[in-house]
């Protein structure tokens, strides 16, 4: 591991690379745990670049089928999953001390981008999902009277958040499944895992029409660049809380499409009487202690049916053994301080508190009682005498429900749906999306593309038969402008 | 409003401190033993009268004797301030009697009601009154205080109001310029070049006092206020906090644009569960008067820090007497421990860093469930 201070990324513009020394000039973003990132500026050139060569990317960008990414993605694969290979590894390294994320846990997160794109099934199968077919960008398909293709939507610009390894990894590969040029603005809190993916893409193929329209730099929010990023948009892709998006609603111009991801919670639900206790406890433990509960996916509050203190022993055990293997090393004064004041909080209020080294559990009789989560290994448990008492406490805000057993899902899915849950998933699942799934509770492919119809014309066939369309040219025409 | 408070005599010699001119020339070990003498009567108050909070003691295996110990007050239970924004959580002491109860603006994450009896209000009042003229060195019968803010009486029970209007009891050319939740800047310009020759106070929270002077110098009016007329802000940037500047580019601004001596634009700190205001010197350094113990804690465990490491702020406040004043603030910041100050002072200095970020801040997990259905 590298004792230096201070840590030199390079940015991708327009695919080509650059390192601090490329550039005239470069900035240094400053963490509380005493690292400096250096890093290229770059110029509204870049921006400039892309509305002057936009016509000719996207026709680079359309030409390809979906197996042609496909299998772009697969040799990214192939790369990314080398267990020698140098730019992952030094990602983790990086990572890890940048975000105070076990690098265990990075690595992780990591190896579920490389599993997902090794199979070209996969590509497949989730354009199928998002788009109905997997040849929806390929080629015209017939559709009752009309042929629809979908089209990229052309700049997609992704504003990131750190949180999550992945979500950053994800929002760029949904970019590129839909063939548009991306910019991708870097976030402060993991500038390290967009700038390894792009590095990959560099790698894999220079002159690759998804490497050659993929840029990933770092701005400040409120700059004159910022605003360049939006102009030069046609959809910007925003991750965050409530004040990242609200600035950058306030930034995004009209007509502008805006596809917004969070803020949102997640909970946990379990029959202690219908599933293996001792699972029950170790899957709790991962879910808690995966991304410090930071992610959105990351269950916050656990409703409980059954005999409760005798689960918490395993529970505290299990929450030992996640540390051990993830351990938090959060030197985040902000997150520390939360969880030390909701610790004062629930002992004031008499509520029921265990704690061990990196987590804290709070037994909670009345949910509505709970007003704010400090995140950071904090679970807020509340004993139900009935799973149907649970979806009384969901929100439109409620991202995930994971529950065990399984079945919980089948018998309540109806309720917590209409209460505003998007994700009914086995406990311990949330962060592995089976094939399908959905994400904050739309089709994101949707929102990057842009649907094109051929429709029929009027002696075409249609699909409930051609009464109408048997006519003569004259009375056809008659009929649409005349026809009293 | 009536004192219904009794009891209090193990108190009463905190107020004769309050109202001591004296008060920075104590030497720091006396100091402190007045501290623990007073602030171990109001913990006994407290853990006596008030049950929540006896409990609380209890749960975290305090005892009053603690206090005694080395170190003692180190230990005594803090209220997170979360816990003021909490309207089911009582914190009232019970034998407090009428209350009145006083609230912070709101704007960052809910709003916080603290219960506030008479004499928990003359104490407050009082300590303003001699910090007023020992630390910000306002004595003049003949001085204009100006708020940028409104009067009590518009402002109701909203407690950066109470800070102001403290200030303005003991000044009696009072005026205040923001009426409707609108500052009247013309009429503050108006005033203040009527004010040549004057010693004038304008004292209001950093925006108001900022687009004051923006607007003097976009204008170009000079002043020509005496130059040991003084500018002092409290309260902070709140929902403009976009337009907060770096203190140093402050105190230009607002030095140039009103023609005052640099060292004459100055800070007070308060916070509306705090029943004491720290003011600032000369120097620019916030005094902490003898009476109260300030200290920065480690952000895991709490424990307190060494002089001059910055932690979470948490404070013992013997003043108030209608909810205990033993808080742990939502600041970050540090305590220089029996400094002596170029102003002459000497005490325990504060620093305040900033506000603590909201957890949602750090990605897109919720954390304020204020739509939580149940």
């Amino acid at each position: 591991m590298s004792g230096a201070a201070e840590i030199r990324l390079p940015v991708f513009a327009n695919g080509r690379r650059y390192a601090c020394e490329d550039l005239p000039e470069s900035q240094t973003l400053e963490y509380e745990c005493g690292l400096r990132v250096r890093i290229p500026c770059i110029g509204e050139d870049v921006f400039c670049e892309i509305t002057r060569r936009r016509e000719e990317l996207l026709e680079d960008l359309i030409r390809l089928t979906i197996d042609d990414v496909a299998e772009f993605f697969s040799d990214f694969a192939k790369l990314w999953m080398d267990p020698k290979y140098e730019v992952r590894l030094q990602a983790e390294e990086r990572a890890a001390r940048l975000t105070g994320y076990a690098r265990h846990m990075i690595a992780m997160d990591y190896s579920l981008l490389g599993e997902a794109l090794t199979h070209r099934g996969y590509t497949c199968d989730f354009v199928e999902s998002e788009l109905g077919n997997e040849r929806a960008m390929d080629e015209w398909a017939h559709l009752h009277s009309s042929y629809i293709r979908a089209y990229p939507a052309g700049v997609v610009l992704h504003n990131m958040v750190g949180n999550m390894p992945l979500a950053n990894s994800f929002s760029i590969i949904w970019g590129c499944l839909t063939r548009n040029i991306n910019i991708a603005k870097i976030p402060v809190r993991d500038p390290v895992t967009p700038l390894a993916l792009a590095e990959t893409f560099h790698r894999v193929d220079p002159g690759h029409p998804l490497t050659k329209s993929l840029t990933v730099a770092y701005w400040p929010h409120e700059s004159p660049l910022a605003d360049a990023a939006y102009r030069v948009a046609n959809v910007v892709c925003s991750w965050g809380g409530t004040a990242a998006l609200k600035r950058v609603k306030e930034k995004v111009p009209a007509g502008v499409q805006l596809v917004d991801f969070g803020p949102k919670w997640s909970l946990a639900v379990i029959d202690l009487d219908r599933c293996d206790p001792e699972m029950a406890a170790r899957r709790m433990a991962a879910d808690v202690s995966f991304y410090d509960q930071e992610a959105c996916l990351s269950p916050q509050r656990l409703f409980i049916k059954g005999p409760l203190d005798k689960w918490i022993e395993p529970l505290k055990r299990h929450l030992d053994t996640a540390s051990g293997c993830i351990p938090k090393e959060c030197w985040n004064r902000d997150a520390l301080a939360h969880c030390a004041i909701t610790k004062l909080e629930a002992m004031y209020r008499g509520w029921r508190v265990y704690s061990g080294k990196d987590w804290t559990l709070m037994v909670v009789s009345d949910p509505a009682a709970v007003k704010e989560h400090p995140l950071g290994r904090t679970l807020f448990i509340h004993p139900v005498e009935r799973i149907s008492d649970v979806a009384r406490y969901l929100t439109p805000q409620t991202q995930v429900v994971s529950c065990l057993p399984w079945e919980l899902g089948v018998e309540h899915r109806e309720e917590w749906a209409a209460a505003g849950a998007v994700r009914v998933v086995e406990l311990g699942m949330s962060r592995r999306p089976q094939p399908g799934a959905v994400h904050d509770g739309l089709r994101p492919l949707t929102r990057l593309v842009r649907w094109v119809s051929h429709e029929e014309g009027a002696h075409g066939s249609n699909k409930y038969g051609n009464d109408d369309r048997d006519y003569p040219q004259e009375f056809a025409d008659d009929m649409l402008f005349f026809r009293r | 409003m009536t004192c219904s408070f009794s009891g209090a005599e193990g108190l009463l010699p905190l107020d004769r401190l309050l109202a001591e001119e004296g008060m920075f020339q104590i030497p720091a070990a006396q100091a402190a033993e007045l501290r623990r003498q007073y602030i171990g009567a109001a913990l006994a108050w407290h853990l006596d009268g008030a049950p929540a909070y006896a409990r609380y003691a209890q749960a975290l295996g305090f005892e009053l004797k603690a206090v005694h110990e080395a170190g003692g007050l180190d230990r005594v239970p803090l209220l997170p301030a979360v816990l003021f924004k909490r309207p089911e959580v009582e914190t009232r002491h019970p034998h407090a009697g009428e209350v009145l109860w006083t609230t912070s603006s709101g704007t960052k994450g809910g709003l916080s009601r603290v219960p506030r009896n008479d004499l928990t209000l003359r104490r407050f009042f009082s300590s303003i009154a001699m910090q007023t003229k020992v630390v910000l060195d306002v004595e003049h019968a003949d001085a204009h205080l100006m708020v940028l803010g409104p009067t009590a009486a518009e402002a109701r029970d909203l407690w950066i109001a109470y800070v102001m209007a403290g200030l303005a009891v003991f000044l009696p050319l009072t005026r205040h310029y923001v009426r409707g939740e609108t500052l009247k800047i013309d009429e503050a310009i108006a005033d203040l070049q009527l004010l040549a020759g004057k010693h004038v106070g304008l004292i209001g929270p950093p925006p108001f006092i900022l687009e004051l002077a923006r607007t003097l110098a976009a204008r170009h009016i000079g002043l020509h206020l005496r130059p040991t007329s003084q500018v002092i802000t409290i309260g902070g940037w709140k929902k403009r906090s976009g337009e907060a500047v770096p203190r140093t580019e402050f105190d230009q601004t607002v030095s140039e644009a009103l023609g005052v001596r640099i060292e004459q634009v100055r800070d007070i700190f308060n916070m509306v569960e705090l029943n004491t205001v720290i003011m600032e010197c000369t120097a620019k350094r916030l005094h902490i008067p003898p009476w109260l113990y300030v200290r920065a804690r480690h952000y895991g465990d709490l424990h307190v820090l060494p002089s001059g490491e910055t932690g979470i702020l948490s404070f013992l406040d013997p003043t108030a007497v209608s909810y205990p004043g033993f808080l742990l603030a939502d600041d970050l910041g540090c305590v220089v421990e029996d400094c002596a100050c170029p102003c002459g002072r000497r005490s325990d200095i504060l620093k305040i860093e900033r506000r603590l970020n909201t957890v949602e801040s750090r990605g897109c997990a919720l954390k304020l469930e204020s739509t939580l259905l149940g």
